[in-house]
């Protein structure tokens, strides 16, 4: 009950509206340039708040893939971590080679060998470290409000360091876990996005949508796979919610919060739903010699 | 268990008729050559030391043999206190392993090495003998910090932090001390090229406090990383800046 008085505003000395980061913030706050990360620390108030959907995109988009990685270096026919690497990157397209890079890079500056066979062990040791370190991480740096009307059920656990002899163990199962979509699906309630009339609302104010510009693509492809999902929501697989995720997490937040994104498309989200929202800048405007101070874009 | 300390003293005998100066030569080749027995890190007693443990008996011997199997040998530095100015006056205190130490006139041998037992596979042991050795750095780069030697001392920080994670991360009995190893990395990262002294003494509180624990658990090593961002100020740092590709979240 407190934490709900909390959430709501029960506090009057406190700001109206409460930071609530989508996965783009959260992501450059992770794992972004320092430069990147000073200037977000001190542009979003905190506390920062994120819901259990921002949290599952989090893992889609970066852990789950070092989880993968990691399974994929036990294979003997990658004699080095290097080769896991190539062979993750090039086979996998869809996988931002940025983040595989981003390993690598952390891996050689603190001495690992990406070439040796005989560094290969304590190339994935180490990634396993900073699964389980940016996973805390996670869970120190941001507030679950608990409010997710779609109760997605993809990462049901907070990932915690096990015992050492289990970590393993605990890395197959979240990842078992996560990529059981069919099980997720039975789950989860995304259809209440559109079953529940004030969300069914606010999903419909997104879908018609008039964007034009560098955002028109993006709005575009959310305007379609609204309709589509609206005519039979009960088809909505985890891979279609993921192409309307930035509504999802847009339509979940009332009056009392304020969205930081750093994408394009929260901006036309947001107005259409009235909701407060501030677009960051990206990190190649923010290092740009004339943009010292940068205004943000909301 | 075989105990070093309890073994039969074998001091250098002076033959009849032997010089100071030839008695003194033996003990130089005794120390040289218990110096390098030492200096093997993971090769136990070396043949003298098991000739004088046989004089003990059978059973101390077959433990010597599994002693030798499981323990490795650090050495620590051991002061001896002497005020000689005698060339011609020999001073043998005796040694834990009864080996002399000599200190001859003007000639002060004033750091004798002297070897402590460590159990590497023994969590708390290997904890405490790497964190030594990383206070130790930290201790140096205080000093060096705006000197130009100072780049020297973080190099020689970095290497001990990578060796250190290699010697723990594959021994499940030592696993969180890599981990924790691991977060100082992780943490130092970002800042290794303007990192305060100041940020260095507070971490070195927490690497003390850690090494007083009975147990490296995840209790412990999520105290040791709130500790670190309160001294550090910035979570973990990948640096990762493909703006496009980040920003790509949809399924």
């Amino acid at each position: 009950m407190k934490r709900q008085n909390e959430l709501s505003g029960g506090k009057s000395s406190e700001p109206r509206s409460k930071s609530f980061l989508d996965t783009s913030a959260v992501q450059k706050l992770q794992i972004g340039h320092s430069r990147h990360k000073e200037y977000l620390t001190e542009a979003i108030p905190k506390t920062w708040y994120v819901n259990n959907y921002v949290r599952m995109e989090f893992f889609r988009t970066l852990l789950m893939n070092w989880v993968s990685l990691y399974f994929e270096s036990e294979q003997p026919s990658h004699k080095t971590f290097g080769d896991a690497l190539k062979y993750f990157s090039d086979e996998f397209g869809r996988v931002p080679k940025s983040i595989l890079n981003g390993v690598a890079s952390m891996l050689e500056v603190e001495g690992f060998s990406m070439s040796d066979p005989a560094d290969k062990e304590y190339c994935r040791q180490k990634l396993q470290d900073v699964i389980f370190a940016i996973a805390f991480q996670f869970d120190t740096a941001f507030v679950n409000t608990g409010i997710d009307p779609t109760s997605c059920t993809r990462v049901r656990h907070a990932l915690r360091l096990p015992l050492a002899e289990e970590r393993d163990a605990v890395l197959r199962q979240l990842s078992l876990t996560f990529y059981d979509v069919a099980e997720c699906r039975s789950r989860c309630k995304v259809e209440n996005m559109f079953g529940v009339k004030k969300y069914a609302d606010r999903m419909q104010a997104v879908s018609v949508i008039h964007a034009v510009g560098t955002a028109k693509q993006a709005i575009g492809k959310i305007s379609a796979a609204i309709t589509k999902a609206q005519g039979a929501p009960e088809n909505i697989t985890c891979r279609s919610c993921g192409s309307i995720g930035d509504a999802v997490i847009a339509v979940s937040l009332d009056q009392l919060w304020k969205l930081h994104s750093m994408d394009n498309a929260h901006r036309l989200i947001a107005e259409s739903l009235q909701l407060e929202c501030e677009i960051h800048p990206s990190l190649k405007r923010l290092l740009k010699p004339d943009s010292e101070q940068p205004e943000s874009e909301g | 268990m075989f105990s070093p300390a309890t073994a039969p003293v074998s001091r250098p005998i002076a033959a009849e008729g032997m010089s100071a100066t030839e008695y003194l030569q033996k003990s130089r080749d005794d120390l040289r050559g218990f110096a390098t027995r030492c200096s093997r890190g993971t090769v136990g007693l070396g043949s003298a030391d098991e000739e004088r443990a046989s004089t003990i008996g059978d059973s101390t011997t077959r433990d010597l043999q599994s002693f030798r199997e499981t323990i490795s040998w650090f050495p620590r530095s051991k002061k001896i206190e002497t005020d000689s100015t005698d060339d011609n006056q020999i001073h043998s205190p005796i040694g834990r392993f009864g080996y002399p130490a000599i200190a001859l006139g003007q000639t002060f041998l004033r750091e004798l090495e002297r070897p402590e037992r460590f159990v590497i596979t023994f969590e708390p042991h290997l904890r405490r003998y790497t964190f030594k050795q990383i206070l130790s750095l930290f201790e140096r780069l205080q000093v060096d910090i705006g000197q130009p030697q100072a780049a020297t001392t973080l190099s020689e920080l970095r290497a001990t932090l990578t060796t250190a994670y290699k010697r723990s991360a594959l021994n499940p009995e030592t696993r969180n001390l890599a981990t924790a190893i691991s977060l100082l990395q992780d943490f130092l990262r970002p800042h290794w090229s303007r990192i305060a002294a100041e940020s260095l003494n507070e971490i070195r509180k927490d690497l003390l406090w850690l090494t007083s624990q009975s147990e490296l658990n995840a209790q412990v090593l999520q105290k040791f990383y709130r500790d670190l961002t309160v001294v550090m100020g910035q979570p973990l740092s990948f640096e990762i800046n493909d703006e496009d590709e980040l920003d790509e979240t949809t399924e």
